[in-house]
């Protein structure tokens, strides 16, 4: 008897050190496979910004030429990003990836300064510094005066210098109205339905949370994480106490309050103030359209505000005066890191550590008002990395990932 | 003299039990050792584990403009061969597989479309 009971006992701890070998070989092989289907969702995503040429769309189809391997990938618009959203396969096992895209800077793109050409020389006073190409007037860049004070850097440009008359705008605003039109778009529904905290897991692969308003919108202690919309008819006004992490503001008029910190894309058509001490995490976008060619757009940054990402005033007023046109302010200790895009005027008096592309630069002070002047500003393309990503209407054919999410 | 008890009879285990126990044994034995032999002699878990981490490394690895062809990458007891072709007619697209052999037996193959990179 007890010769039964140590033989069962034994075959029992065989089979079960047998059997857990088994199941440790099954959830290897389980792990291996669902890391084969995250290959396949690189692997689409790799072919679809290789072969897109805008990087929208929707494609299906099978990897490699095997039935075991499938893809099915959405991009669409997301502001000034795609977002793109990557299913794949491998046998029974599925992946799911989303990002935005972006374009990665290249040539005229990846230069530190445009400034057009009005026939008027770029004048550098004070603590200037520009580092890296430079596309100027012909007139070139000279040392200007202001009351006291002259030029009292050390070059007046660290790079290679160009000339713009014949270079064409580093920025296709075809692709960017498309985009616009379809950012217009959004459902009507009242912000009531709005919950104060949103789901903390954003679900990016689904419709995004559209909310539309006829009133101003004033977003005070609501959190919004992840793909949501919000439109108002007036104006929204960010409170500092609001969390928003990816989502999307549409108004005419666009207010953020002083300590506000998150990552927005903010897109106005007449007015878009960021309060001082603001910071806009990347992939951020402060973007001014004004479909009304009679009311130049206007967008104004605080003292002391860091943008990552974009900061872009559209509007074109061709025919108006000089000091009509649309007009960009960035105060002291500003700092944007990626570029600011601006077909009128901008006056700089913080750095921008990319880009600067803008029609003239204006320059106010005390006593006078300034036509292409720059006073203790810095423009260095030299100090962000070589793989930042900008948004997606930037002349490049070179499209990437700006971000996982 | 005294007289010795003699000792008790020890309880055996009877000849139909030992049959039977021999019988479960060589049973499970039997069975056990196919699984076994799938399991632990020829893919050990360990070397499985550290010969697909190694496939992971090499299929990671950025691919350079110019670089196309057949190219192996050893780490023992492991042999990785990296295959880089083309893509169609995409200048900068490359399918790139990985096969990772242990003592000529092949345990891992991954396959990736990597876009080209200038290093």
């Amino acid at each position: 008897m007890y010769t039964l009971m140590i033989s069962l006992l034994i075959s029992t701890i065989l089979g079960g050190l047998i059997l857990l070998i088994h199941s440790q070989r099954l959830i290897m092989d389980k792990l291996y496979h669902q890391e084969l289907a995250e290959d396949n969702t690189l692997s689409a995503l790799n072919w679809f910004l290789e072969t897109d040429e805008d990087g929208i769309g929707e494609y299906k189809g099978v990897l490699f030429g095997t039935a075991t391997d499938s893809f099915h990938v959405q991009a669409a618009y997301w502001g000034m990003y795609s977002l793109v959203n990557v299913r794949a396969k491998h046998g029974r096992a599925e992946h799911h990836r989303s990002c935005l895209v972006g374009a990665k800077p290249q040539d005229v793109s990846n230069a530190a300064l445009f400034l057009d050409d009005t026939h008027f020389p770029l004048k550098l006073v004070g603590k200037c510094e520009l580092k890296g190409t430079c596309y100027l007037p012909k007139a070139g860049v000279k040392s200007g005066h202001i009351g006291r004070r002259t030029f009292e850097g050390r070059m007046l440009v660290d790079g290679e210098v160009k000339e713009s008359l014949y270079t064409s705008w580093p920025f296709q605003y075809t692709a960017f109205l498309d985009a616009q039109r379809d950012l217009m778009e959004v459902y009507t529904g009242q912000l009531g339905d709005v919950p104060i905290n949103s789901s903390p897991i954003p679900e990016w692969h689904l419709p995004a949370h559209q909310y539309n308003s006829m009133e101003g919108i004033l977003l005070d202690q609501q959190t919004f994480i992840g793909k949501y919309k919000i439109k108002s008819s007036e104006y929204v006004y960010i409170r500092a106490n609001t969390r928003i992490e990816g989502g999307i503001i549409i108004a005419p008029i666009i207010e953020v309050e002083q300590g506000f910190q998150g990552n927005v894309q903010l897109f106005a058509t007449d007015t878009l103030i960021i309060q001082p001490k603001v910071h806009l995490r990347y992939p951020s976008a402060i973007v001014l359209s004004s479909p009304d060619e009679k009311k130049p757009g206007y967008i104004q940054i605080g003292e002391g505000t860091t943008v990552e990402g974009v900061v872009l005033n559209s509007t074109e007023f061709l025919g108006l005066t000089e000091s009509d046109k649309a007009f960009t302010r960035l105060g002291k200790q500003t700092r944007v890191l990626g570029e600011v895009i601006c077909k009128g005027r901008t006056e700089l008096r913080g750095e921008v550590l990319g880009s600067l592309f803008t029609h003239t630069f204006y320059l106010q002070t005390l006593g006078s008002v300034y036509g292409n002047y720059l006073l203790d500003a810095r423009i260095s393309r030299a100090d962000l990395t070589n793989d930042y990503v900008s948004s997606m209407h930037i002349s490049t054919p070179t499209l990437t990932v700006a971000q996982w999410l | 003299m005294s007289k010795k008890s003699l000792p008790k009879r020890l309880k055996a285990s009877t000849l139909v039990e030992v049959l039977v126990s021999f019988s479960i044994i060589a049973i499970i034995f039997v069975l056990g050792s196919q699984l076994w032999s799938q399991a632990i002699l020829k893919q050990s878990p360990m070397y499985v584990f550290r010969g697909r981490a190694f496939i992971r490394e090499v299929i990671d690895k950025p691919v350079h403009p110019n670089e196309v062809g057949i190219d192996t990458m050893k780490r023992m007891p492991f042999v990785c061969i990296r295959h880089i072709r083309p893509y169609q007619t995409e200048p900068y697209l490359r399918e790139v597989s990985v096969q990772c052999y242990w003592q000529n037996r092949l345990i891992g193959t991954r396959k990736r479309y990597i876009r080209v990179q200038d290093l």
